[in-house]
């Protein structure tokens, strides 16, 4: 991996992010006058005028944009209208329970989901290969509020051996972290599957058979760091996505994320605190896509190398 | 020096420490490998392919076998039959014997223990059977740890002296390399190099030059010649290219529709053929040192493998076809002087 | 420029901007064909021989106008390929078609082979009518091999590589092509049927008068089926001779290397010089002096710092090699 290649991908991550800020700035004067989205309808225009001006709304278009950036810049998404902190407050404090469902939910999918996959493959066409099919296909239509209330029936109501909803103890954790971790897992063991079949139908596991290496370090020396390499695309996606909070699950599980906040601040429309969100999330998928790229060019040495290969 | 390689040498300097295997007797006599009656059929899309036809086969120790045949004739089947790596659907039947044993048979351990110490593979696409996201030199060292049971130090210093073995330039710098950063020649040394590494008794060169430039499979083929007189291990060599055989094998059969249609010296190949399929894969090949006017051609193409036919295989091509080809397979028969042919009325038979 | 010739290339070269970008080093120019000089007879075959990447398929490409040179030129029939116009050009592209190493790459899938080359010829408006056209696909479908009503409506996965080969040339035929470039056209078929293929073409130059421009690395093909020859090293032309010559008493140490290289079924062949070592290079890696110093083995001081010109050495015979010019002078050089 050079230091080229870092630098581009880098660099692609930053025009990203300016790419979502411009987005997310245009949305805010697409969607109607933010003011009298805010005010009541029969709000006086004076009163509308004095507002307009306090916000900076009354400057030219390009003026608004560049005093937007700045702002997004120093970190100041504007206030929540409710309670009068700064929106960005709002947003970060309910960051730590998003991670810890999002990495409690990873861990989940990763446990599952990858052995899953690399089993079915290797014993393609066996009874393991079908269940873990099955699996797949009816993990990933069931939705999750079906699923998480399955759970709360089962281990809050018949069994009482789990709380239903908040964040209070490790307890709470475990059936949202399931309910995201299993339906993740249902999409990574299918993914997983498909790639290492095609590993292992390369020329270069023949040569490994040929060797008589074990099948221990067949699958997991020679297959699997082949196949990583589209699983880690597919893994930075489900990242991306739990980082910036699992809205359902959140919300059947009371949980107390981001998620649960973007619907909150939709219903009340919190202008402030959905842009936070919206950039947030953006920034969350950015990094989480620069770090594929990184482990990208960890795994696979052709890629970014200086050589590309020589001819024959 | 000049840049001739192969210098003797060269050779000498590289060989220390190797002791060529003595070929001992095995439990068949001479014969290393034998397979008799195999058989395999695949299937296809449309009902089984039946790629392999009642072949029976020796390989004696330290002979190099050459066989060739056009593509799609079953020459990589029955290679991957000896190593016991045929797809799981395979039909098979017959039976291969490798130094006695039977490799159907074998439990997994005793199978691994085969393809690592006693039997090794290289294959027409060098670079695509080096694994692409780990070090060449790793790749060798892998197969040292888990047959000879070497630390990872020492098989990597292993692996710096088989790549020197097999004349790879700079052979230490080399260890640390990806596949992609070797040329397609030095692919192939690697693979010798990692076939070599546990002394193999069989080699199993698959189309190994198919692939290479025409300077660069000189280089490979004068390298097999070289380290099986060295070593001492048998060959089996497969190409479609009869110049190719021609040059390095001491035997030859040859393949048409999953069956070994004659086998015997190559010399005795080239000079007399007898069966007609022989005859006009020679006339077809243009050689450098022969111009005709036109190349003689056989008619028609390659049979498909799905039929097996009534009578002879190579019946609708054959000019010296007769009623019985049509209604008889022809048997293999086997002449005074050991060659096998399968055709009712061999070239050069006064009848 | 040779009037007599059909078509000459002057000169020509051919860069490529080796695929690097924004912040890396400076995109290097990878010359991939570089002062190539050659021309090709009326009936004649010259073959265009090398290594993998040595720009046999980029000369080609540039001799039928497919691709501009970066310098240099390409008659055809006397007239400058590349300013040519609009009914001339049209006429010139149809008398100069090509042939690859895979035709089902240059043929639609979804379309019946006869229908395709009806096309070609309505496109160029050539043979009337449309009963007409059938009339000369039907007939070069013939010409080739292929009569019979069925295997013009096949498509042409439905057809094994030698006929599609076949129908290649009987595209090129249709078209009535004058000359046609061969980019290694039986490369990728089995013995047997490249000697139908091989057969197929020397009998078509024979009853058509067509020219071609050989594009091969196999040897034994080329000494069969070419009048002369010309061998290119790292985009250049080191030797160019006719066949007879060529094989019989090679000058260039590469092309004896690459004689020497060629496995026949006669296990000791006169001409087995000494086998080359080297791994291939790429254009990228050219040097000062001869480009095929580093693999040479009979290279001098000289070999190293000056570029050894291709100059004439006998009647139609040019090479490009410092020793050759004087082993020729010896009488016969190294064999
Ligand atoms: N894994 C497979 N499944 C089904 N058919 C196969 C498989 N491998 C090879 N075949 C078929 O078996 C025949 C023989 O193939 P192969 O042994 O590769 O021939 P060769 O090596 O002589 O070119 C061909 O028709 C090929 O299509
Ligand atoms: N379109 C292209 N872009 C960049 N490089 C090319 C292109 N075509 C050919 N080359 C390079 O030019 C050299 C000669 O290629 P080619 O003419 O295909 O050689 P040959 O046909 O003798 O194998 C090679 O190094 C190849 O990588
Ligand atoms: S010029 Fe020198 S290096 Fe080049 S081919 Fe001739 S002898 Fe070899
Ligand atoms: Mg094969
Ligand atoms: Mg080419």
């Amino acid at each position: 991996m050079s230091a080229r290649f870092l630098i581009v991908r880098t660099l692609r991550a930053l025009l990203t992010l300016i790419l979502v800020v411009t987005f997310v700035f245009l949305m805010l004067r697409l969607a109607g006058d933010p003011i009298k989205m805010l005010l009541p309808e029969d709000t006086p225009a004076s009163v509308v005028e004095q507002y307009r001006a306090r916000w900076g709304m009354d400057a030219p278009i390009y003026v608004q944009y560049i005093r937007y950036v700045a702002s997004v810049l120093h970190g100041d998404f504007g206030m929540s209208f409710r309670d009068g902190r700064p929106a960005l407050q709002a947003v970060t404090e309910r960051i730590p329970a998003t991670l810890t469902l999002g990495f409690a939910g990873l861990a989940v999918a990763l446990l599952v989901g990858l052995p899953a996959g690399i089993a079915a493959a290797v014993m393609r066409n066996s009874i393991v290969d079908r269940s873990v099919i099955s699996f797949a296909v009816v993990g990933h239509s069931v939705p999750t509020f079906f699923f998480g209330i399955l759970l709360i029936m089962l281990f809050s109501m018949s069994l009482r051996w789990l709380p239903s909803s908040g964040s209070a103890t490790w307890a709470h954790l475990v059936m949202p972290a399931l309910t995201i971790g299993l339906w993740n897992a249902a999409t990574l063991a299918r993914f997983t599957r498909a790639s290492m079949l095609d590993v292992l139908s390369q020329a270069y596991m023949k040569t490994v058979l040929a060797n008589g290496l074990p099948s221990s370090w067949r699958i997991l020396r020679y297959a699997l760091p082949n196949a990583a390499i589209p699983i880690v695309t597919m893994l930075g996606l489900i990242v991306g996505q739990l980082l910036s909070g699992a809205v359902i699950v959140e919300t059947v599980f009371a949980w107390p994320g981001i998620g649960r906040l973007t619907v909150t601040a939709v219903a009340g429309r919190e202008v402030a605190v959905v842009q936070t969100i919206v950039f947030l999330s953006a920034l969350a998928m950015v990094m989480a896509n620069l770090l594929v790229d990184l482990i990208y060019g960890w795994l696979d040495p052709r890629i970014g190398s200086k050589t590309g290969g020589m001819s024959r | 020096m000049s840049l001739i390689e192969l210098s003797f040498e060269e050779n000498g300097r590289v060989l220390r420490g190797i002791a060529a295997p003595t070929p001992s007797a095995t439990p068949y006599g001479n014969d290393l490998l034998r397979i008799e009656n195999f058989s395999v059929r695949l299937p296809g899309r449309h009902g089984p392919i039946h790629a392999v036809r009642g072949i029976s086969l020796s390989v004696r120790v330290g002979e190099c076998l050459g066989i060739v045949g056009e593509s799609g004739c079953g020459k990589s089947t029955l290679c991957s039959a000896v190593l016991s790596l045929l797809p799981d659907n395979a039909q098979i039947e017959g039976q291969i014997h490798f130094n006695g044993l039977d490799v159907q048979r074998l439990s997994s351990e005793k199978l691994a223990r085969l393809r690592g110490r006693e039997i090794a593979m290289i294959f027409q696409d060098p670079m695509g059977s080096l694994n692409p996201v780990r070090r060449v030199g790793t790749q060798i060292a892998d197969k040292l740890m888990v047959h000879k049971g070497l630390s990872r130090t020492t098989a990597l210093a292993e692996a710096v002296r088989l790549l020197d073995l097999v004349r790879m330039p700079a052979a230490r710098g080399r260890l640390n390399d990806y596949p992609h950063e070797l040329s397609g020649g030095m692919c192939q040394r690697t693979m010798i190099a990692m076939a070599l590494s546990c002394q193999p008794k069989l080699l199993i060169a698959d189309e190994p030059t198919t692939a290479l430039d025409v300077t660069i499979q000189a280089q490979i083929l004068t390298l097999l010649s070289d380290l099986r007189r060295e070593l001492g291990m048998a060959i089996i060599l497969v190409s479609h290219d009869l110049g190719v055989i021609a040059q390095t094998s001491d035997r030859i059969a040859v393949m048409y529709s999953g069956e070994i249609v004659e086998e015997a010296a190559t010399e005795t190949v080239l000079d007399r053929p007898r069966h007609p399929y022989t005859r006009g894969l020679i006339d077809a090949s243009p050689d450098i040192n022969r111009v005709a006017d036109t190349l003689v051609t056989i008619p028609g193409s390659v049979a498909s493998l799905s039929e097996a036919p009534v009578g002879c295989a190579f019946e609708p091509r054959c000019q010296a076809a007769q009623h019985k080809c049509r209604k008889v397979a022809p048997h293999r028969t086997t002449t005074s002087s050991g060659a096998v042919i399968a055709c009712h009325f061999p070239l050069g038979m006064s009848e | 420029m040779n009037p007599a010739s059909l078509l000459t290339v002057t000169a020509v070269s051919r860069s490529f901007a080796s695929a690097r970008g924004l912040f890396g080093p400076k995109a290097r120019m990878i010359k991939a064909v570089d002062d190539v000089t050659f021309s090709i007879g009326r009936k004649e075959t010259l073959a265009l021989v090398g290594e993998s990447g040595s720009g046999k398929s980029t000369t080609g490409r540039i001799a039928l106008g497919l691709m501009k040179p970066t310098s240099g030129t390409v008659h055809y029939e006397n007239e400058d390929l590349f300013k040519l116009g609009g009914a001339a050009w049209r006429q010139s592209r149809r008398n100069m078609q090509m042939i690859f190493q895979d035709s089902a790459g240059a043929l639609d899938p979804r379309m019946p082979v006869g229908a395709q080359i009806e096309e070609v010829l309505s496109v160029y408006g050539l043979a009337g009518g449309k009963s007409a056209r059938h009339n000369r696909v039907v007939d070069a479908l013939d010409r080739v091999g292929l009569g019979g009503a069925s295997i013009e409506h096949r498509l042409p996965r439905e057809l094994s590589g030698g006929q599609r080969q076949r129908i290649a040339i009987a595209r090129a035929l249709a078209m009535q092509a004058k000359l046609i470039v061969c980019d290694e056209p039986v490369s990728a078929l089995d013995v047997s049927v490249q000697a139908q293929i091989v057969n197929l073409l020397m009998e078509m130059q024979q009853v058509f008068g067509l020219s071609y421009l050989f594009i091969s690395h196999d040897l034994r093909v080329v000494r069969h089926i070419s009048h002369r020859v010309a061998v290119m090293y790292l985009g250049r032309i080191v030797e160019i001779a006719s066949t007879a010559d060529i094989f019989k008493n090679p000058h260039h140490p590469y092309t004896q290397a690459l004689l020497a290289a060629v496995p026949t079924t006669r296990r000791h062949h006169p001409s087995a010089g000494p086998l080359l070592g080297g791994e291939l290079q790429d254009p990228a890696s050219a040097s000062s002096g001869c480009r095929f110093q580093g693999r040479c083995p009979f290279s001098r001081d000289i070999c190293r710092w000056v570029e050894p010109a291709l100059v004439e050495v006998g009647q139609g015979r040019q090479v490009a090699c410092h020793l050759a010019v004087r082993a020729d002078t010896e009488g016969g050089g190294r064999a």
